[in-house]
């Protein structure tokens, strides 16, 4: 080990032969006793220094490692630099696939990129982007995700669905333009049409209109005409028309619907009957 | 009125920058946090941040690399000012009390000590090292070799400046849009513990503030200026050198070139000025022409060495 080396060569230029650390202390010790005279002398400091330049240059004779650094900067150094490695593991920890804003569908460049400023969630004009949450996976903590469950009284005249900013900036995703990492980086001629954010998912257990109690609200809300109904006025998603922008997820009243959250199977509710998921990882 | 100490200024200088951000982050300014600070397209990046996400993301970003060139030449300009000004660790650690330490104060006394003797050490005197590497520098190279290995920006997981903002956003989400996550609790704890258990972050650990200590060797303004015909030691020859004792950095104000890493490392914090007791030290915009600093300062070796041999 690196330490080890440090410590036999300090021992083999240690002049006494004394314990290296021991030694160390020692020279730091008459050292600070010097400077304490230092400040009480009267004389001026340059005596003083002089003495301890002396033992100054015999203790750094053998500690420096690398560029001057003492042995136990290069100790500390050295836990701190391996305590970093050690960390990067939870690279391995699981992750749960999250919808991204436009440009953050490639999840290794966004992970790798994102330095988590925030300016996406902040300057969203539809208020969609969020912090992802420790749940989601320890390495994605804080990056953007689209959060298509928030409620109408928290977004108020906010559309909470992404729209490729079509009708706030023209079509050029605002979060990607501020991005300052290119963590968000849309491809060449992306549009609201090509974008593939995710895919929407009915669960058919939670789903009004699968209870048959005809609600049309999804069906009304997608822009892209991706739902359609069945024979019994059911929806179902078309995969190849859906873009995943949350519009239908937004617009899902089940949950609210149900006063306990329950279903007819007296099964808790955790989510819209329609959810945006991230299908392709 | 009595003349407000440094130390309550940098409180609310640090405070202010993070209301500020609080404020962004509702107002849809898009002024990020300290990770990417800026207005609209316009960013500073966090210089450790950009590094980390080009080495993770091996994609050069133009805009990116040219808010890291802006960042050099602010750090040119204003030496490392965000370490004490900005950064929000220092004014945590004066607030939160650490885990006290049994020897605290021999601790301190010794490490003043070595960078006396470390100093003078080995090298003629007047020649001054601009970057001393210490244990910073370890955990700077383990980020971004983690960061490369494992392909994502590691050390921000930790960074204390990261978490302390995000421990505002992540409870003002909490309060404002009913948004219920672990991060809530376990941010503001990992945070806690480096304030608590890491009391010497800044100086041993701190990556970023490597990188900035890197740069920050070619600042020249507003460096620390003792004034001569004032200062107790060069007036009446009184070894006083409160002005060294006060410095968070170990720098010797009153010699810089026995210090260890010369002024570079100053980070304005402005103690010095504060505990000089003839108010002898100014922070001048421009180096001063008579340029004290600059001169060598004489070394006297060999006398009384016996008075070192205490062992």
């Amino acid at each position: 080990m690196a330490a080890q080396d440090v410590d036999g060569v300090r021992e083999v230029q240690a002049a006494d032969g004394a314990d290296a650390a021991e030694d160390a202390r020692g020279v730091r010790d008459a050292c600070e006793a010097n400077a304490a005279e230092d400040t009480r002398s009267a004389e001026g400091p340059h005596t003083a220094d002089g003495a301890c330049d002396e033992e100054g240059a015999h203790s750094t004779q053998g500690a420096p490692v690398a560029g001057g650094m003492s042995r136990r900067g290069f100790v500390l150094g050295s836990a701190g630099g391996a305590a970093m490695l050690a960390l990067g593991l939870v690279k391995f920890a699981s992750e749960t696939a999250l919808c991204r804003p436009p440009g953050g569908q490639d999840e290794d460049r966004l992970l790798g990129m994102c330095v988590r400023c925030g300016k996406c969630m902040e300057v969203c004009p539809t208020g969609v982007i969020a912090p992802a949450h420790i749940e989601d996976g320890i390495v994605g903590v804080r990056t953007p995700r689209l959060d298509f469950s928030r409620s109408k009284a928290q977004l108020g005249s906010l559309a909470g669905w992404c729209d490729h900013c079509n009708e706030a900036n023209g079509g050029t995703p605002r979060c990607a333009q501020v991005c300052p990492t290119g963590a968000l980086t849309p491809s060449q001629g992306s549009t609201f049409d090509n974008m593939r954010l995710g895919t929407a998912v009915i669960n058919r257990d939670w789903c009004l209109a699968w209870r048959l109690k005809g609600c049309t609200i999804c069906l009304n809300a997608c822009p892209l005409g991706a739902i359609s109904f069945d024979g019994n006025n059911r929806p179902v998603v078309d995969e190849r028309l859906c873009n995943g922008c949350g519009a239908c997820e937004q617009a899902c009243v089940s949950l609210e619907s149900t006063s306990i959250g329950q279903d007819e199977n007296n099964k808790h509710m955790t989510a819209r009957a329609i959810t945006v998921q991230q299908l392709e990882r | 009125m009595k003349k407000m100490k440094a130390r309550t200024l940098r409180t609310i200088v640090t405070f202010a920058v993070l209301v500020l951000v609080a404020i962004g982050y509702f107002t849809a300014w898009g002024i990020g946090n300290l990770s990417g600070f800026g207005w609209d397209a316009f960013s500073v990046l966090c210089p450790l941040g950009y590094l980390e996400s080009l080495v993770a993301g091996k994609t050069f970003v133009p805009r990116a690399f040219i808010s890291f060139v802006v960042i050099l030449v602010l750090i040119v300009v204003f030496g490392r000012v965000f370490c004490a000004w900005i950064c929000p660790m220092p004014t945590l650690q004066r607030l939160i009390p650490g885990v006290r330490r049994r020897k605290r104060k021999a601790d301190a006394q010794v490490a003043q000590g070595v960078s006396t003797c470390e100093a003078t050490a080995d090298r003629p005197a007047g020649k001054v090292r601009r970057v001393r590497f210490d244990s910073r520098f370890g955990v700077l190279l383990g980020a971004l070799a983690s960061a490369a290995i494992f392909g994502f920006p590691v050390f921000c997981l930790i960074c204390p400046v990261g978490l302390t903002f995000a421990t505002v956003l992540l409870i003002m989400r909490l309060f404002a849009f009913g948004d219920v996550t672990w991060a809530v609790v376990v941010v503001p704890l990992v945070l806690l513990i480096e304030v608590v258990f890491l009391r010497k972050w800044c100086g041993k650990f701190c990556p970023l503030g490597a990188l900035i200590s890197l740069v920050s060797g070619a600042n020249r303004t507003l460096r620390p200026h003792v004034d001569d015909a004032r200062c107790l030691f060069s007036s009446k020859g009184i070894g006083c050198f409160a002005c060294s004792k006060a410095c968070p950095e170990h720098l010797d104000v009153r010699r810089p070139q026995l210090s260890e890493e010369a002024l570079g490392n100053c980070t304005k914090c402005r103690e010095c000025a504060d505990a000089c007791p003839a108010k002898a030290i100014s922070f001048p915009v421009l180096p001063k022409a008579d340029g004290s600093h600059d001169a060598p300062v004489p070394v006297d070796g060999g006398v009384e060495q016996s008075g070192a041999k205490k062992e």
